[in-house]
């Protein structure tokens, strides 16, 4: 899978191998299931029995808001995502202006899959054989790739908001190509 | 919409109260208390997401982000800002909004 900027205000995803596609494809339907990690996407804002009716009242319904316009972002850039004309794989085209909603909404998919396979730290880094071998391997697959997407899209926002000081100056250009 | 509203009190600060009229008091002294930003760790968060939220919403340098970032991944949590209440909610609001684990408490 290979991350290009083209005209300066899209990332392109090439080279996108069929289980990718396909993990790729299914980031609406894991969001979708949302209300399944309610606790961890609306955490209570501190111990204070006034301050977290406060919140469920008043800030839940607005954080649920932008975590429904974020998925909705997603799912119309989705429509781009097909059979690359070079017959290399899929791509999708992602607007610059798009990866903080694609950001937030692969953060989302991320925690939903690990509330449901009970993630903890020593699944972290853990090697995984492709193609998963259970419900679980599955997951934690998706949540790699997400995090790999999440990866390559913060580079580019650093580089495009200016939020890379001098000594990140080795750090790789995010406009180069990389290969997973 | 609940409002607000602000009265001058030598009684010491005492919870949420509603007047006959239905408007919430709280006392001054709840507001000029110092309170603390907490950022919790959790597993799924990446690094580099942390560190570009810190920057994002609090406008710190990348240094000062990494430092917090480490903070919390190394000690489990990090105190990320000090000041009023209101402007901690603002602040816990943002960091939730980007998938943070973040409380306020009252600065000891």
């Amino acid at each position: 899978m290979r991350f290009e900027i083209i005209n300066e205000k899209t990332l392109k995803a090439c080279g996108i191998a069929a289980p990718l596609q396909e993990a790729i494809a299914a980031i609406p339907n894991v969001v979708a299931q949302r209300d399944q990690a309610a606790e961890r996407l609306y955490p209570e804002p501190g111990e204070s029995l006034e301050l977290g009716e406060d919140w469920a009242a008043l800030i839940r319904p607005e954080l649920a808001h932008l975590f429904q316009a974020a998925e909705d972002t997603v799912r119309q850039d989705l429509r781009t995502l097909k059979q690359s004309k070079e017959k290399d794989g899929f791509e999708i085209l992602i607007p610059l202006a798009h990866l903080e909603a694609w950001l937030n909404c692969l953060n989302q998919a991320r925690l939903i899959l690990a509330e449901q396979i009970d993630y903890t730290e020593e699944d972290h880094g853990r090697e995984l054989q492709l193609p998963p071998q259970s419900a679980r391997d599955l997951a934690l697959f998706q949540m790699e790739l997400y995090g790999l997407m999440q990866e390559w899209m913060i580079r580019v926002i650093e580089h495009r908001d200016g939020m890379v000081g001098d000594d990140d100056d080795q750090e790789a250009d995010p406009h180069a190509e990389a290969d997973n | 919409m609940r409002t607000l509203e602000f009265r001058n009190s030598n009684s010491p600060a005492h919870p949420l109260t509603e007047t006959e009229t239905g408007v919430e008091v709280r006392s001054k002294d709840e507001f000029d208390a110092l309170w603390n930003v907490v950022v919790h760790n959790d597993p799924v968060n990446l690094m580099s997401y942390v560190v570009m939220v810190f920057q994002k919403v609090f406008g710190f340098s990348r240094e000062k982000a990494r430092h917090h970032m480490l903070e919390v991944h190394h000690l489990g949590k990090s105190i990320v800002w000090s000041g009023s209440r209101e402007k901690s909610e603002f602040y816990v609001q943002q960091l939730h909004s980007y998938l943070l684990l973040a409380t306020l408490e009252r600065s000891e």
